[in-house]
């Protein structure tokens, strides 16, 4: 009977527990929700098209040259969004491929980022690796115009790292204020 | 009273268990030659939480603790399942080899509030040094 009792209970436990995580789960959700919705003004201008893409990329670099892990988490949020929404209708079977490939890198990249408030060096390991992801959509589609590929080589222990540019201003997102000034564009990428 | 009843009855609600029998196909160790010395390392540090076969103590069934311990394998394996490395992008590949650098570097890996229990799982300096080079040598291997 004891047994049978406190099984009951056990399971009036879970339930109810089980519930309250919901709640819980729906709160949050909102919460990003509203994140988000605040956050639309900050990215309103973004168009979902690989130029987009690549504004939202230098939004996030700009944020970390400057330090400002904060402004970097809206951006990664903005990049995430606008690969979300990306139109890929009119890639070629070619292109597709290779973004399929990147963005799902792009995103998993974006995310870490995202979640990655008061860590900057950590967000800024992961930016070394969209740094290559937008080095590879670059080779893959139009941008439009040229942008500069600025290498860094003392960042990560000498083993260097990269980052993309629309100008060829050196303004370091890997150290920031401590070396904004170590790069030199290496490589200018222009599809005709 | 009340809260000896609950803790019993919850004792009845098992999670599923992380384990399997064989090593698949897409582990890194069937797709990569990993060295002994690292073999080792993976397996007190790592693979409990980010592989499909988790070498459970026996205070795991314990409640609430198990529920816990199912949550945190299933975010640990989200990030990186060794036993599916081989299903991985070789871009995805190239960024995990990276990332795990990384965080065994900065001693966020594996978690405090891991090796706080499984003492084992510690990694000594010998030990990082070693996962580092090899997680070095494996990302430039892959283009």
């Amino acid at each position: 009977m004891k047994y049978v009792i406190s099984t009951v209970l056990g399971i009036a436990v879970f339930i109810l527990s089980a519930c309250n995580g919901n709640s819980e789960k729906k709160n949050s959700s909102a919460e990003t929700h509203t994140d988000t919705t605040a956050h639309a003004n900050h990215t309103a201008s973004t168009e979902p098209t690989i130029p987009g893409l690549f504004g939202q990329y230098g939004k996030l670099v700009s944020a970390l040259s400057s330090d400002d892990d904060k402004e970097a988490v809206f951006a990664a949020q903005g990049l995430v969004k606008t690969l979300y929404s990306l139109d890929t209708t009119r890639f070629s079977a070619e292109q597709l491929k290779a973004y399929k490939d990147i963005s799902a890198s792009i995103e998993e990249n974006g995310v870490h980022i995202a979640a990655n408030l008061g860590n900057i060096h950590h967000q800024r390991e992961h930016l070394v690796m969209l740094g290559e992801d937008f080095y590879d959509l670059a080779k893959s589609f139009d941008l439009g115009k040229p942008v500069y590929k600025i290498a860094c080589p003392k960042f990560n222990d000498g083993k260097g790292a990269f980052w993309l540019s629309e100008t060829k201003e050196i303004k370091n997102p890997y150290y920031g204020a401590k070396m904004q000034g170590c790069g030199s564009v290496t490589e200018t990428i222009a599809k005709n | 009273m009340g809260l000896a009843v609950i803790l019993i009855g919850i004792q009845f609600f098992q999670p599923l268990r992380n384990q399997a029998d064989e090593v698949p196909a897409t582990h890194i160790e069937s797709v990569y030659a990993v060295p002994q010395n690292v073999k080792a390392i993976l397996v007190q540090s790592c693979y409990d939480c980010h592989s499909n076969n988790t070498r459970y103590p026996w205070y795991s069934r314990i409640q609430p603790g198990a529920w816990y311990m199912a949550e945190h394998i299933k975010k640990g394996k989200e990030e990186l399942n060794f036993s599916e490395f081989g299903e991985y992008s070789a871009r995805r590949q190239r960024n995990k080899f990276r990332a795990m650098a990384g965080q065994v570097k900065d001693g966020e890996m594996p978690l405090s509030s891991y090796t706080l229990i499984h003492r084992n799982a510690v990694l000594s300096p010998e030990d990082k040094q070693d996962l580092i080079a090899w997680f070095g040598i494996m990302e430039d291997s892959i283009k």
